[in-house]
């Protein structure tokens, strides 16, 4: 590969590189990481999270592969400070966890299910929306909305709930004052990270909602409570108005999917294996026989003894390379729909889109998926299965197929595909 | 055979493309001033929406203007590039919100406030104002140091910084005079060159950081080269002065690049400032365009990546060498509880640079003990936005932006480290809003190796 620029060649050597930094992105990094190995992550921005509400669903893990991999994602979010649990119970049994499912509120008014869910949008007991008990005379569920954050109509999904699950439910709306300015779900979320502010809103919520609160069996707020402090806040609000207290995810820009990335990020990077190099595309891939040996942003060449591709099936933009470069593929696959740029973007003019090829029954990680999908097709071993392509290069997240958006899928193939990552630098020092 | 497959080759990465926007919102999630000032209408609106609407909805009907750009909030934008890397779409917001920055500017503002503004931005021309009365001040801080400080902020007021904000010390010797009394033509003769970007505040307020920059690439085999160079632009840009930075880059562009040429082509150029760096490599292609400015912009690095890649074998053979103080190595008992705890604070600036924070594990590769972290939440803007939070108007919105930040800083106060970051303006920020030391990473760096030479186990 050209060294770009003039100078000395601009190249970074790493045993792991991952392209991409999503949910897939983000758990193949941390599982490299775990496994020793020195990972550079080179991603556009933070992908898909954006516009993920937080909820880990999908069908229930089957095999001990993928519970390990729900138990690693559980584990390695608490040392994040962003607990996950599943219905069974939080941090003892936790890959159990999530087989059983669980049925949270969603602010669409509705219970959703999923397979595990962070801590801030359950309460105590009420993990089960079916089980808890809210239907029962001394229940109900008080939502309570904020003026500045229209788009979170509290009398609507209060209707809604009630409509939905036969539960008793009251909404009450509370201004936050001139700093909430224009409200945006994020700028609450700043202020809400601010101890001085959240002081003067505690002593607020006491005086307007203390009273209404202890009536109901919980009161559901926005999910803005704070970028980093949510944890804090909640048990303070959940202390100050005598009740549980929690948040009903929404999307977007989903709050719940920013945490995730922040949180994450910063516990990869101050663990010192991981570097982000964000606001990078990767455009150049350098396949030597059956070997993958770098990929290039244009400026800078990242070297790795593996790579992995996490770079989304919707937002995905982290890729610039047409999938042949890695794969070499007779036919042109990819996560890709008609009138694409290979990115994954929209084509711009003069820009080749790549044809899909629709692939039926795909077969990630022993489960089938029987609609009609888009993807590289892989094997057990999230290795993309063409024949002649890179024995190095691990595929992860929603680029394995599937329209409907699923978690576990980013979180199972993104923590195999890390550790066989993490394994190829092993084979490579021996 | 090695078989190179690529697509779109380029060191600039994206196109403003307001098309592309999907209004997700994930720009305003990351903005510092929308999350803390109701005035800002966030990098969406004034990003590619603004943009979509200038050129008016239908043929013939006016567009936006100035009036709009101010109303939304145009002047507070920080141009701290976060909305860049939180697109999914791909959109370079930042370069959208600079041109509703400049349309805001258009709307005429009082004589002298606007002449105090420009020199602000001018960098240049206020770097060799302070240079002109160096001696002056100097005189005056060392006669006593409360009259230095008292003209010193009747001065800030006059050029219309914050009563809050000091000005920095005057520097005892300037960067150029120590640089050239510390060249060694001879010995160096032979050495592979760098070419040294300094940057404003360390040519002339602060010569600290280039010093250190200096004898840390010296140490680690470099014939260091300063550039002839003028102001990068990115001061001017901060106030929404497109022309001036562009007349800057276009001069840096032919500067480095005759320079470059001169000392035989190809020689990377190495900037302690991210700021510099990344106005350097992202918008010398954007405005001046291609030819010799984007084979400049190619040939800068950023002094962290640039230690941690090609300047790293150099380096660690330095820090190999045997210390003076005893033969097995061991410091003189007492030297450990000596050791300053630090942590790091990286800019927006170096994250639009896209290197990775590179310095925390430089530093703990080279075995630098006392690293402190201080937490996600001090994971963030500062707030100071380069100029904008030194002025008068820009000064409560800089504490505010910054807030998350600064706080999870000053909780770090018991352990009393030392906040090591790249960048000039986040030091300011910090040191005057937490009262914590504030260094360059590579003054610890430069600071161990004196160390390993018998000097002084400090900073600075």
């Amino acid at each position: 590969m050209r060294a770009v620029g003039r100078g000395a060649p601009r190249v970074v050597d790493y045993d792991v590189v991952v392209i991409g930094s999503g949910l897939a992105g983000l758990v193949a990094a941390a599982a490299a990481a775990a496994a020793g190995a020195r990972v550079g992550v080179v991603a556009e921005s933070f992908g898909g999270l954006a516009m993920w509400s937080g909820l880990v669903s999908g069908k229930a893990p089957a095999g001990d592969e993928e519970l390990d991999a729900v138990r690693f994602f559980i584990e390695f979010g608490v040392r994040c400070g962003l607990e996950y649990g599943g219905c069974g119970g939080s941090r003892g049994a936790e890959g159990e966890a999530a087989r059983e499912g669980m049925e949270v509120l969603s602010s669409s008014g509705r219970p959703v299910r999923c397979l595990l869910a962070p801590e801030t949008v359950w309460a105590g007991d009420l993990r089960n929306w079916a089980s808890s008990g809210m239907q029962a005379d001394d229940g109900g569920l008080l939502v309570v909305g904020f003026t500045e954050l229209e788009d979170y109509p509290a009398a609507v999904i209060a209707g809604q709930a009630a409509a939905e699950t036969g539960v008793r439910t009251a909404h009450r709306t509370v201004s936050l004052g001139r700093a909430a300015g224009r409200g945006l779900g994020v700028r609450i979320a700043g202020l809400f990270d601010d101890p001085a502010w959240f002081e003067g809103f505690l002593e607020a919520s006491r005086r307007l909602l203390g009273r209404e609160a202890r009536r109901f069996r919980a009161v559901a707020l926005p999910p803005v409570l704070g970028l980093f402090r949510f944890r804090s806040n909640l048990e303070a609000l959940r202390e100050n108005l005598g009740t549980a207290v929690f948040e009903l995810p929404a999307v977007p820009p989903s709050l719940p999917g920013m945490r995730f990335w922040h949180l994450w990020r910063w516990r990869l990077e101050a663990d010192g294996r991981t570097t982000f190099h964000l606001g990078r595309r990767v455009v150049e891939a350098d396949t030597h026989g059956d070997r993958c040996l770098a990929v290039s942003d244009g400026l800078t060449v990242y070297r790795a003894a593996a790579f992995v591709l996490a770079t989304g099936g919707v937002a995905g933009r982290g890729l610039e390379v047409p999938p042949e470069a890695f794969f070499r593929l007779s036919k042109p696959t990819g996560a890709l729909r008609p009138g694409q740029a290979p990115g994954g973007g929209p084509a711009r003019p003069g820009e080749r889109s790549v044809p899909v090829e629709p692939i039926f029954g795909l077969e990630t990680c022993g489960r089938r998926t029987d609609w009609l999908s888009w993807g590289v097709r892989v094997q057990d071993s999230s290795r993309p299965c063409p024949t002649g392509g890179p024995a190095n290069v691990f595929v992860a997240g929603w680029q394995l197929g599937g329209p409907e958006p699923d978690a576990l899928l980013s979180i199972t193939t993104g923590w195999q595909a890390g550790r066989a990552a993490a394994d190829c630098r092993e084979e490579g020092t021996q | 055979m090695s078989a190179a497959v690529r697509g779109r080759v380029s060191s600039e990465r994206r196109l403003p493309l307001p098309d592309a926007c999907l209004g997700c919102s994930s720009c305003v999630a990351v903005c510092p001033v929308a999350s803390s000032d109701g005035r800002f209408a966030g990098p969406k609106v004034l990003g590619p929406a603004f943009e979509r609407l200038l050129a008016g909805p239908w043929p013939g009907e006016p567009g936006l203007g100035p009036r709009d750009a101010e109303r939304l909030g145009a002047g507070l934008c920080l141009q701290c590039h976060l909305c860049d890397l939180a697109c999914p779409a791909g959109v370079e917001v930042s370069s959208l919100t600079r041109r509703a920055k400049a349309l805001a500017r258009r709307l005429p503002r009082g004589g002298y406030r606007r002449l105090m503004d420009d020199l602000l931005a001018d960098q240049e021309r206020f770097g060799r104002l302070a240079a002109a009365v160096r001696w002056p001040r100097s005189l005056l801080h060392g006669t006593s140091p409360w009259l230095g400080r008292t003209v010193d902020g009747f001065a800030g007021r006059l050029v219309g910084l914050h009563p809050a904000r000091r000005l920095p010390r005057p520097p005892r010797q300037p960067f150029r005079a120590w640089f050239e009394a510390t060249r060694r033509p001879r010995e160096e003769r032979d050495r592979q060159p760098v070419i040294l970007f300094v940057g404003c505040h360390g040519r002339f307020h602060d010569p600290v950081v280039p010093r250190a920059a200096v004898e840390v690439l010296r140490s680690a085999g470099y014939r260091v080269v300063a550039a002839q160079e003028v102001c990068c632009g990115s001061p001017a840009l901060s106030v929404g002065d497109e022309g001036r930075a562009r007349d800057s880059l276009e001069a840096n562009a032919r500067l480095l690049d005759h320079l470059s040429t001169r000392l035989g082509g190809g020689v990377p150029i190495v900037s302690p400032c991210p700021s510099c760096s990344l106005s350097l490599r992202r918008l010398l292609p954007e405005l001046i365009g291609d030819g010799p400015a984007r084979a400049v912009a190619d040939a800068v690095w950023d002094l962290g990546e640039f230690l941690a890649g090609p300047a790293r074998v150099g380096l660690e053979q330095a820090f190999d060498r045997p210390r003076h103080w005893g033969d097995d190595g061991a410091p003189p008992s007492g030297e450990e509880a000596a050791v300053t705890p630090w942590t790091y604070h990286a800019s927006c600036h170096l994250r639009a640079l896209g290197v990775g924070k590179l310095f925390p594990a430089l530093l703990s590769s080279l075995e630098v003990p006392g690293r402190l972290d201080a937490g996600p939440a001090a994971d963030g803007c500062c707030g100071m936005g380069g100029l904008t939070g030194l002025t008068r108007e820009g000064y409560d919105l800089s504490l505010a932006a910054g807030a998350r930040v600064l706080e999870a800083y000053r909780s770090l106060a018991a352990a009393g480290p030392v906040v090591l970051s790249d960048c000039p303006a986040c030091r300011w920020q910090i040191a005057e809003a937490t009262g914590l030391k504030t260094a360059h990473p590579v003054e610890l760096l430069a600071a161990r190796l004196r160390d390993r030479a018998g000097g002084r186990n400090s900073i600075g």
